[in-house]
């Protein structure tokens, strides 16, 4: 699949992959982004998000376990480097030359993808009204990061990997990108992995949804399903002895109420849920405790 | 690597004049010794671009790019070499046109030689440490060269002219080979510091 578009099933295939830095460890992660589809991976600060994307990019290895991009194995190697031509990637900062300018980035992206669209580009930087004489340097952080997302979309990319590339942004600067963004994956063969603390980012744009904790997934759902699966109750201890350990996922109690990430399916048909958010999940899942 | 030579290359395009203006004052009029403080000062444009990659963090966008670490690391020796051939024609230049002035064949090789140990030595020390870590190592490396130069010329004073271009020829020979073994070096040092 070097030079033809990817239709395979799934555009990413992590199983198993663990790796150890200095006390801080990827243990077991393993989950797929299928094509044509959008994945957020959520975490809190230090959770592996941005070592899973280097290794997704092949800029460093995992200790074990299988990273598959495109079909490919991320190894780093010779070919892998290749497939690069095939992946648009976003920062979370811009990491462009300061020096230079939005026409001079242009030139240089065009000496380094082969499938470099100059008039992509120009499109891009003219929807994102980039002015053309200023250098990235005198750019504010909303430029650079639509800048850098020009050049991520002016390649021709079957898969773009976003690492908080929307955080400290305004938003309406957010909405343009999220915007773009969906026009990106209205290509069926397009997908796109971000990581991301915006909730309502994710929530727009993203058809699954990775919880990463301390190196470990928590929970890998479609979004959609986030709602249907799962709910988040706020009940004293007398309802908490009420339902099945079974069903309960995280419990947090503060200030003499309990806050619970339940099962849906399993919980007593008198006990009612409200609307699950991504955001309630996150809080539950990374600050509540395993009942015990 | 032609995108990135096209970085490199824009990057320094305000700075590189006071380079030149530099080499043309120190290889076109100053004294024969001078040429070689001219010729060591081409270490100051790789390592410019690489204060500036890192600055805005390029290698880590870089790591992520179809691009490979060597040819990052060749265009640095690269535009090292360059700057060295411009000193040398600033310093040939002068000769044919000042033939009173010129600058001894022997001073020329042995100008050239001493740069390029210069690249070979400080260029794997910046990709290993980055350029804040490896500046006092930098400035430790060119103030041994210029001291092994003396303490070599020194020693080889009476020399003929012809004598001291066959020395200074395979010094230059050398510093050739040691080059080629830096290179290998920088791209190990700075494939292990990317993916750290």
């Amino acid at each position: 699949m070097e030079n033809g578009t990817w239709n395979g099933e799934n555009a990413i295939e992590l199983k198993h992959v663990e790796k150890r830095y200095g006390d801080f460890a990827l243990s077991d992660v393993s989950f797929s982004l299928p094509t044509g589809c959008v994945l957020g991976l959520i975490g809190e600060n230090g959770a592996g998000k941005s070592t899973l994307i280097r290794m997704m990019l092949g800029a460093c290895r995992a200790d074990s376990g299988s990273i598959r991009v495109l079909g490919q194995e991320a190894d780093g190697g010779r070919s892998f480097a290749q497939l690069r031509q095939r992946l648009g990637v976003v920062l979370d900062e811009s990491c462009l030359p300061e020096e230079l300018n939005a026409p001079q980035i242009g030139r240089m992206m065009r000496g380094i993808y082969r499938g470099w669209e100059d008039e992509t580009f120009a499109a891009l930087c003219k929807r994102f009204a980039l002015p053309a004489d200023k250098t990235v340097r005198q750019y504010s952080r909303g430029m650079k990061m639509k800048l850098a997302i020009a050049c991520a979309l002016s390649h021709g990319a079957e898969l773009l990997l976003l690492d908080e590339a929307t955080g400290g942004l305004d938003p309406v600067v957010r909405d343009e990108i999220l915007d773009l963004l969906c026009e990106y994956t209205r290509d069926a063969s397009h997908s796109i992995l971000m990581s991301s603390h915006i909730v309502s980012d994710l929530e727009k744009i993203c058809d699954y949804l990775v919880f990463l904790h301390a190196g470990r997934v928590i929970l890998a759902t479609e979004k959609d399903a986030l709602d249907e699966e799962y709910a988040v109750l706020t009940i004293g201890e007398d309802d908490l002895r009420r339902l099945e350990p079974a069903s309960v996922l995280r419990v947090l109690r503060s200030h003499g109420a309990v806050r619970v990430l339940a099962r849906r399916a399993l919980l007593p048909a008198n006990m009612e849920a409200g609307r699950t958010g991504i955001e309630d999940v996150m809080l539950l899942l990374e600050k509540g405790e395993v009942l015990s | 690597m032609k995108g990135i030579l096209y970085k490199d290359l824009m990057t320094i395009r305000k700075t590189i004049w006071i380079y030149v203006a530099l080499v043309v004052l120190l290889a076109g009029f100053g004294s024969d010794y001078q040429l070689m403080f001219a010729m060591i000062y081409s270490l100051m444009l790789p390592v410019n671009i690489l204060a500036y990659d890192e600055r805005s963090h390029f290698e880590r966008l870089q790591s992520a790019m179809p691009v490979s670490g060597l040819a990052c690391v060749t265009d640095k020796y690269l535009i090292g070499y360059a700057s060295i051939a411009f000193a040398l024609m600033v310093a040939l230049v002068r000769s044919a046109l000042f033939p009173g002035y010129a600058v001894p064949v022997w001073l020329m090789l042995a100008s050239v030689a001493m740069a390029l140990l210069a690249v070979s030595i400080v260029l794997p020390i910046m990709f290993r440490l980055g350029t804040e870590k490896g500046r006092m190592v930098y400035l430790l490396a060119i103030g041994v060269q210029m001291a092994a130069y003396f303490v070599l010329a020194e020693s080889t004073q009476g020399m003929s002219a012809g004598s001291l271009t066959g020395i200074w020829l395979a010094v230059l020979a050398a510093s050739a080979a040691i080059n080629a073994c830096s290179v290998c070096v920088s791209n190990a040092l700075y494939t292990r510091r990317l993916s750290a």
